[in-house]
C-alpha cells in the first residue's frame, strides 16, 4: 500500500467525518451522507428479505435510528457505512424477532465455488448448492451473518470486523471455527 | 424439521432506479423531528436545577454530583484524548465487491472478427479528463473516480477499453447476450463496453462517482423517447437490468439511408429501371450495314424522334432479311407506323387497310449509319458520352431501388442521436427500447440446400433496420422457435452449428414462410466485418 493512497482514504474519511459531524450539529446536512449509502444499505437489507417493499421499510428505519442516534455516533477511524451496516443488521435481526419469520438467506450459485476454494482439501470436497443450503440450516444466526458477509457479500475481514463490532484479528478466528465447523459437516453429508 | 432460513438461489436483485423510487430523505427528516416532538423532553440541568432549587440537595448527593462531573470531565478528556489517537489510524476502503463479482467478459461467436476495443487513456485519474471516441461519443471522468479491487484510489495514468456497438452485426461478433426469452430483448438506440485499468490490472469505479456518457447512436424516427431506457448487462443474474431513463438529442431531423448497393434487391432494381427506362441513354450506332440487312428508305420525322436527330439524314432502318417475305415487297401498303421499343430498337408496322379488315406487317428494325470516317468518329464520341450517360442513369436506379427497398423492408428510418446518461460501473451498457412480441412464435425448422434437417446450435435473427437481434437455440427436433413483430419486414436468419460452422439463408424469411424448413447454405467464416455483412444482408 503507498503512502499517498493512505493519505487519500485518510483524507475521504477524515471528509465524511466532517460530514458526519455537520449532520450531529444540522440533522438536514445528514441528506449527503443518505444519498452516499442508501443504496448499499437498501442492497444489504434486500439479501436477508428479497421483498422491496419490506427492504425500503427497513431501509427507512436504519436511516432513521441512525439519525436519532447520530449524536451519540463516536468517530473510531472506520468508514461512517460500518456503523450504518450495524445498524441496519440489528434492524433485520429485530425484524424476524419481533414477526417471527423464517429469516432469509440470499445465495448466489457462483460462492459455492468460492467457499469451496477456502478449504486446503478441496478436491476431497465436494460441496454443491443442496449440501451447501443443507449445512446452513444448521448454522446459528450470528454465524450465518458471518458467513453473509465474508463469503455471499465477499467483504474483506477488515470491514466485517466493523460491521460485527468485534477487532479484525477476532473476525478471523470466527471465521476459521465458522468454516471447520462447515467442513465437519459437508464431510458428513458426503460420507456413505 | 422445519427450516431455519428461507434459503434463495440467485434471488433477482432490485435495479438502482428501483430503489431510488424508495428513497425519500424529506420523508426521513419529517420521521425524524415528529418522533423527537413525540419523545420527552430531555431535561437540561439548568431546567432540573430550577426545579430542585426549592429542595436543596443534601450534601451525600453534592458530594456525588461533584465526583460524577469530575468524573465525566475526566472521561471527556480521555475520550478527547482517543479521538486524537485515531484520527490518525489507517483509513479503510470500501472494496467494489459487486463490481467485483460483475466483471464482464464477452465470448465473441467468431473470434477472429471481434471488433477491437479502442484505448483510450486518463493521463491523471486523480484529475479526471473527458475522452473522445471517433464516433463522436464523449465519457467524461471525474476526478478520483476509479478504485482498485480493495477500494483504494487509483492514481496517475490509467487505459479504459472501449468500443460501440452500432448494429446487430456488431452486436452478434462480439456476442452480446440477447437470447430469446431469457435476456430482454431490446431495439438499441447505442450500446458500449468499457473496462478500464492501470498497468493491465482491472480497476473500479468509486462509489461515489460516476461517469457521464454521451453515446452516438441511431433511432427508429417513430420511435417515442419516453419508451427509451438505459440498461446494463449483469453477469450475476445473465439478465439485462434497467438503470433509468435514457435522454436523447435528436442530430438530424431528415432520416439516413444507406447506400449500399449490396442491400439492393434484383426485384427493387428490376422496377426502378422500369420507372426509368424513358430517361435510360441510348447507345450510339455503331456505322455500318450487314450485308443481310435489309435497308427501308423512308423519310424519317426526327421532331418524332429526337434521339435520332444527332445523325441528321444519314440514318437509315434496317431489318434482317430473314424476316421478310416476298409478300411484303408485292403488297401496296398503305400505311406505315414507326413505334421506338427502346435499347435501339424500334417496330415498323406496315399497314394494308380494307373495308373489311386490315392487315398488319410488323417487322423489327434499327437505325443504321452508312460506315464512313466521319460516321466512326462521330460514334467514337457518341460512345464516351453514352458510357458517362448510362453510369449516371444506374445511379439513379440505384438510388431510387434502395429508397424503394428501404419503404419495403425497413419502414422505420433512423435518425442520428446522442443517449446521455450516466454510469456507476464498467461493463455492458445498453440503450433502447423493449421489444414486444406481439405476434406468436413460430417453431422453424432447418435445412441445408439438399433439403437434409441441420443440426444447428443458435439460430441468429435481425430485423433490416438492423437495430434488433437476438439469438435461439436450436433444440433435440432441430427446431428454433423464433418471433417477429409487424416491424419487421424482412428479417435476415443465420445460424452456427456446434462444431462452430456458419450457416446462412439464401434469402429473407418472413414469418408466413415458416411453415416451411428454411434453407440454409453452409460457408467459410469470412475473413473480415465487412465479408460477413455482404454474406448476410440480402
Amino acid at each position: 500500500m503507498s503512502a499517498s493512497k493512505h493519505t487519500l482514504s485518510q483524507q475521504a474519511i477524515q471528509e465524511e467525518w466532517e460530514e458526519v459531524r455537520a449532520a450531529q450539529q444540522n440533522p438536514a446536512q445528514f441528506r449527503v451522507l443518505y444519498d452516499r449509502y442508501y443504496e448499499p444499505i437498501f442492497r444489504f437489507v434486500f439479501k436477508r428479505t428479497t421483498n422491496e417493499p419490506l427492504t425500503a421499510d427497513l431501509t427507512a428505519q436504519v436511516f432513521l435510528k441512525a439519525l436519532q442516534n447520530l449524536a451519540n455516533y463516536t468517530f473510531k477511524g472506520v468508514p461512517f457505512s460500518a456503523w450504518l451496516f450495524r445498524v441496519a443488521s440489528n434492524e433485520v435481526a429485530q425484524y424476524y424477532r419481533t414477526h417471527q419469520k423464517t429469516r432469509v438467506v440470499t445465495l448466489e450459485e457462483e460462492r459455492v465455488q468460492d467457499l469451496q476454494e477456502e478449504y486446503e482439501d478441496k478436491a476431497q470436497l465436494d460441496i454443491d448448492i443442496d449440501t451447501l443450503k443443507s449445512v446452513i440450516q444448521d448454522l446459528k444466526p450470528e454465524e450465518v451473518e458471518l458467513l453473509e458477509l465474508r463469503f455471499f457479500e465477499q467483504r474483506p475481514f477488515k470491514e466485517v470486523a466493523e460491521i460485527l463490532d468485534i477487532t479484525e484479528n477476532n473476525a478471523k478466528v470466527k471465521v476459521y471455527r465458522l468454516l471447520q465447523k462447515m467442513r465437519k459437516k459437508f464431510a458428513q453429508r458426503q460420507a456413505p | 424439521m422445519k427450516n431455519r432460513y428461507d434459503i434463495k438461489t440467485n434471488p433477482p436483485q432490485p435495479s438502482s432506479e428501483q430503489i431510488e423510487q424508495h428513497r425519500d430523505f424529506d420523508a426521513l427528516l419529517q420521521a425524524f423531528e415528529q418522533a423527537k416532538e413525540a419523545a420527552p423532553e430531555p431535561q437540561s440541568d439548568a431546567g432540573a436545577w430550577s426545579v430542585e432549587r426549592p429542595q436543596r440537595p443534601a450534601s451525600g448527593r453534592l458530594r456525588y454530583l461533584a465526583y460524577a462531573v469530575t468524573s465525566a470531565a475526566a472521561i471527556a478528556l480521555v475520550f478527547w484524548a482517543f479521538r486524537q489517537t485515531r484520527s490518525t489510524v489507517l483509513p479503510v476502503p470500501v472494496p467494489p465487491t459487486a463490481q467485483l463479482a460483475e466483471q464482464l467478459t464477452l465470448k465473441a461467436p467468431l473470434p477472429p472478427l471481434d471488433q477491437r476495443f479502442e484505448r483510450l487513456t486518463v493521463a491523471d485519474a486523480a484529475k479526471g479528463e473527458v475522452l473522445h471516441y471517433p464516433s463522436g461519443s464523449e465519457i467524461v471522468v471525474p476526478a478520483a473516480a476509479f478504485v482498485d479491487a480493495k477500494g483504494y484510489p487509483v492514481e496517475g495514468a490509467i487505459e479504459i477499453e472501449y468500443r460501440e456497438f452500432a448494429d446487430a452485426v456488431d452486436m452478434f461478433l462480439a456476442g452480446v447476450p440477447q437470447q430469446l426469452g431469457k435476456h430482454q430483448n431490446l431495439q438499441s438506440t447505442g450500446m458500449m463496453e468499457i473496462k478500464g485499468f492501470q498497468n493491465g490490472t482491472p480497476i473500479y469505479l468509486n462509489m461515489d462517482k460516476k461517469l457521464e456518457v454521451s453515446l452516438r447512436g441511431r433511432m427508429a424516427v417513430d420511435t417515442d423517447p419516453k419508451e427509451l431506457g438505459v440498461y446494463t448487462y449483469s453477469t450475476q443474474r445473465d439478465a439485462w437490468e434497467y438503470q433509468g431513463a435514457d435522454r436523447i438529442e435528436r442530430l438530424q431531423e431528415t432520416p439516413t439511408v444507406s447506400t449500399d448497393p449490396a442491400e439492393i434487391s434484383p426485384e427493387a432494381r428490376q422496377a426502378a429501371e422500369a420507372t426509368l427506362a424513358e430517361e435510360r441513354p441510348q447507345a450510339p450506332i455503331k456505322p455500318g450495314i450487314g450485308d443481310d440487312m435489309q435497308v427501308f428508305d423512308f423519310d424519317i420525322n426526327l421532331e418524332e424522334f429526337p434521339e435520332l436527330a444527332a445523325y441528321a439524314d444519314n440514318v437509315e432502318f434496317i431489318g434482317p432479311r430473314s424476316a421478310l417475305t416476298p409478300a411484303t415487297f408485292d403488297t401496296v401498303w398503305n400505311a406505315m407506323e414507326l413505334t421506338n421499343k427502346g435499347n435501339s430498337t424500334y417496330e415498323l408496322q406496315l399497314i394494308y387497310e380494307t373495308p373489311e379488315e386490315s392487315i398488319i406487317r410488323r417487322i423489327e428494325v434499327y437505325p443504321a449509319v452508312a460506315s464512313t470516317p466521319e460516321a466512326r468518329a462521330q460514334y467514337t464520341e457518341q460512345k464516351a458520352q453514352y458510357e458517362k450517360d448510362l453510369a449516371t442513369w444506374n445511379a439513379s436506379v440505384e438510388a431510387l431501388a434502395l429508397s424503394q427497398e428501404t419503404d419495403t423492408l425497413a419502414p422505420v428510418a433512423l435518425v442520428d442521436i446522442v443517449n446521455y446518461f450516466s454510469i456507476n460501473r464498467f461493463g455492458l451498457w445498453n440503450c433502447g427500447k423493449p421489444v414486444e412480441w406481439a405476434q406468436s412464435a413460430v417453431e422453424a425448422a432447418f435445412v441445408n440446400e439438399a433439403g437434409a434437417p441441420l443440426e444447428l446450435a443458435q439460430v441468429f435473427v435481425t430485423t433490416s433496420d438492423q437495430q434488433l437481434y437476438y439469438s435461439a437455440p436450436s433444440d433435440a427436433s432441430n427446431t428454433a422457435r423464433l418471433q417477429y413483430t409487424t416491424t419487421e419486414a424482412a428479417p435476415t436468419i443465420w445460424a452456427m452449428s456446434a462444431d462452430g460452422g456458419l450457416w446462412v439463408a439464401n434469402t429473407p424469411n418472413t414469418p408466413e414462410e415458416q411453415s416451411q424448413p428454411i434453407s440454409l447454405k453452409g460457408v467459410a467464416v469470412p475473413a473480415s466485418e465487412r465479408d460477413f455483412r455482404t454474406l448476410i444482408t440480402f
